[in-house]
């Protein structure tokens, strides 16, 4: 007898996804090399890189420095910004096979409000990432001197969320920044102001050096570390996350087949974003859920949503 | 006019490919045969390849190495590689039946047939001859009458960083050999000897270039000075190859719009018209 596997989940009480596998911001950049090599059929959701309300063409090469079993990158936020996007690359986007999901960041409050009306408005749209990072306009993403207290960065992450659920009504998933507040206490705070799903983790700051020339190997000095090695980082912060609220997670960092995403459903996960792993392996998602479906058979789980954050649930 | 060159419109395929030969050419140069007939089906010269292999996320991320040969009727490509590095070091102990993930192909290709009836005079500055010697073997192969035979510069700093040169030395091209050292050919630089053939031609050149940036943008002047058509193929760092990871931005003039545009070199190239490019900075 073959066990009838159910591998939807539900963002919010009414977004269903048909899968928790998502393809994370950035992951596969905004679709417009695909077709006819990579096959979304089964993903939960594609998860744009984040926009803006301006165009930004990022920053200064190199952009990218390999470090042990991560990625650290420092793109600076390049797209097209929000009325070229809606011209070109949402309307492509639309016609994958699988739901859509915009990620947002706004340059000041009027941005943010722009953005999410605008998105509001575009049918198929079915959620907004709001790229939370105080700092992700800086040229690094991360800033070099006095960084934002815990106050000042709660206080961002929660007027950015008021701003934008007063524009739409569109589930919001806060991605949370990873610097500035202990990551189960901005979770809350999002939650506070409306966030209806929390997405940890961001890449963590860091730094790569080059030895021969004695300084640092990215121009912006700080970029973003993905990769399998921040897995065990991003597990942590969706325990802490799940610890801190009860709407659902989506949890990311590292997640390159089936039984890492497994740990992170059971670690408290609605959702498993796949990000740096799809640069290596364009079919990364499509493998990843051909892994789960194995591995829930062989151990008779029928449905992933029962297995999210079960760890957090014995003893 | 249109700021980048056109794509040929095929997908790029993920494929556990078998090597099938491996053979180091002279010094530290090895060809690499793999058989992946989907990538060996349509590769065209200046196209490339993205590979990995090893395990334990070391390496984590791929590399890029032009498309040296392709054998339609075999279904295999090859790569020619320098081992220096720790990938290419680890790559040189690949035995003949080990497995390598390959994408590709991917990115554009020299447009050598817009510039029929022209002379094409080839330019190769160290790892960037693998592209150059294809491109050379499609014009050989792919011109039933040559009006002219392709002239090669093919240039590095010191005899063991010349690549390509065996490969070179089997086709029917005109071929000139530079170190800058003198170490093998004649001493000096690419762009001198390039010079020398672009006062002395009487034929109408078009040229064609791999290599590092600094040796582009010199030929590019020269292109320029001359006013002639040049495409080239730049080299950047690629870590995905797909266009999705926006590593491999550069920077081209938009005309119409008065302003520069960045693009990826691994989508929209890596085969540019050189008057396409902004050279400040390099």
């Amino acid at each position: 007898m073959s066990l009838q596997i159910d591998l939807s989940v539900h963002l919010t009480p009414t977004c269903a996804l048909p899968s928790p596998i998502l393809i994370a911001s950035g992951g596969l950049g905004f679709g417009d090399t695909l077709a006819g090599a990579v096959a979304l059929e089964g993903a939960g959701a594609f998860i744009t890189p984040t926009l803006t309300l301006s165009p930004r063409q990022g920053n200064h090469m190199p952009r990218t420095v390999e470090a042990s079993a991560g990625l650290i990158h420092a793109n600076g936020l390049p797209n097209p910004g929000l009325e070229a996007s809606l011209v070109t690359d949402i309307p492509r986007l639309l016609s994958l096979p699988c739901p859509l999901i915009v990620s947002i960041h706004g340059e000041n409050t009027e941005a943010w409000r722009t953005l999410a009306e605008r998105l509001s408005a575009i049918r198929g749209v079915i959620a907004l990432e709001l790229n939370l990072t105080p700092t992700a306009l800086h040229s690094d993403g991360f800033l070099r001197g006095d960084t934002p207290n815990e106050a000042e960065t709660l206080q961002y992450i929660a007027a950015s969320l008021q701003t934008v659920r007063a524009a739409t009504r569109l589930p919001l998933i806060a991605k949370l920044p990873n610097v500035g507040a202990e990551i189960g206490v901005a979770s809350r705070a999002a939650v506070s102001a409306g966030a209806d799903a929390i997405a940890v983790s961001q890449a963590f700051p860091a730094v790569a050096m080059r030895l021969s020339g004695r300084r640092f190997r990215l121009p912006g000095v700080a970029g973003g570390l993905s990769g399998p090695a921040i897995k065990p980082l991003a597990l942590y912060q969706v325990w802490r996350v799940a610890q801190s609220v009860s709407v659902p997670i989506i949890g990311m960092g590292g997640v390159m087949n089936g039984e890492d995403a497994l740990e992170f459903v059971m670690a408290g996960a609605t959702a498993v974003g796949v990000g740096i792993a799809n640069l290596i392996h364009p079919n990364t998602s499509a493998q990843v859920l051909a892994e789960m479906r194995a591995w829930m058979a062989r151990n008779g789980v029928a449905k992933i949503a029962t297995l999210t954050g079960i760890a957090n649930r014995e003893g | 006019m249109s700021l980048t060159l056109p794509r040929t419109p095929s997908p790029f395929y993920e494929i556990e490919a078998p090597v099938i030969y491996h053979e180091r050419t002279v010094g530290a140069e090895y060809e690499i045969v793999f058989h992946a007939p989907a990538i060996a089906e349509s590769a065209r010269a200046g196209q490339f390849v993205e590979v990995l292999f090893g395990e334990g996320y070391a390496p984590l991320v791929r590399r890029p190495f032009s498309i040296f040969r392709a054998n339609r009727d075999a279904g295999t490509c090859s790569i020619l590689y320098v081992a220096r590095g720790s990938f290419t070091s680890a790559l040189a102990r690949k035995r003949v039946g080990d497995g390598l993930s390959v994408v590709g192909p991917l990115g554009n290709r020299f447009q050598w047939e817009l510039r029929r009836g022209r002379q094409p005079v080839l330019i190769a500055g160290g790892i960037g001859a693998p592209p150059i010697t294809f491109l050379a073997r499609e014009i050989c192969e792919g011109e039933s009458s040559l009006k002219y035979r392709p002239v090669v510069i093919n240039a590095a700093k010191t005899r063991d960083l010349l690549v390509g040169q065996v490969e070179f030395g089997a086709l029917e091209v005109s071929l000139h050999v530079v170190t800058e050292d003198g170490s093998h050919g004649r001493q000096g630089r690419a762009t001198e000897l390039l010079r020398e053939i672009v006062h002395n031609s009487t034929a109408p050149l078009a040229l064609y270039a791999c290599g590092p940036m600094p040796l582009l943008k010199a030929i590019s002047d020269i292109a320029q000075e001359f006013a002639l058509p040049c495409q080239v193929s730049v080299e950047t760092p690629m870590p995905c190859g797909i266009g999705v990871c926006n590593s491999c931005a550069i920077a081209v003039y938009d005309l119409p719009a008065q302003k520069t545009r960045m693009v990826r070199a691994c989508w929209e190239g890596p085969v540019f018209e050189a008057s396409n490019l902004v050279w400040e900075g390099y």
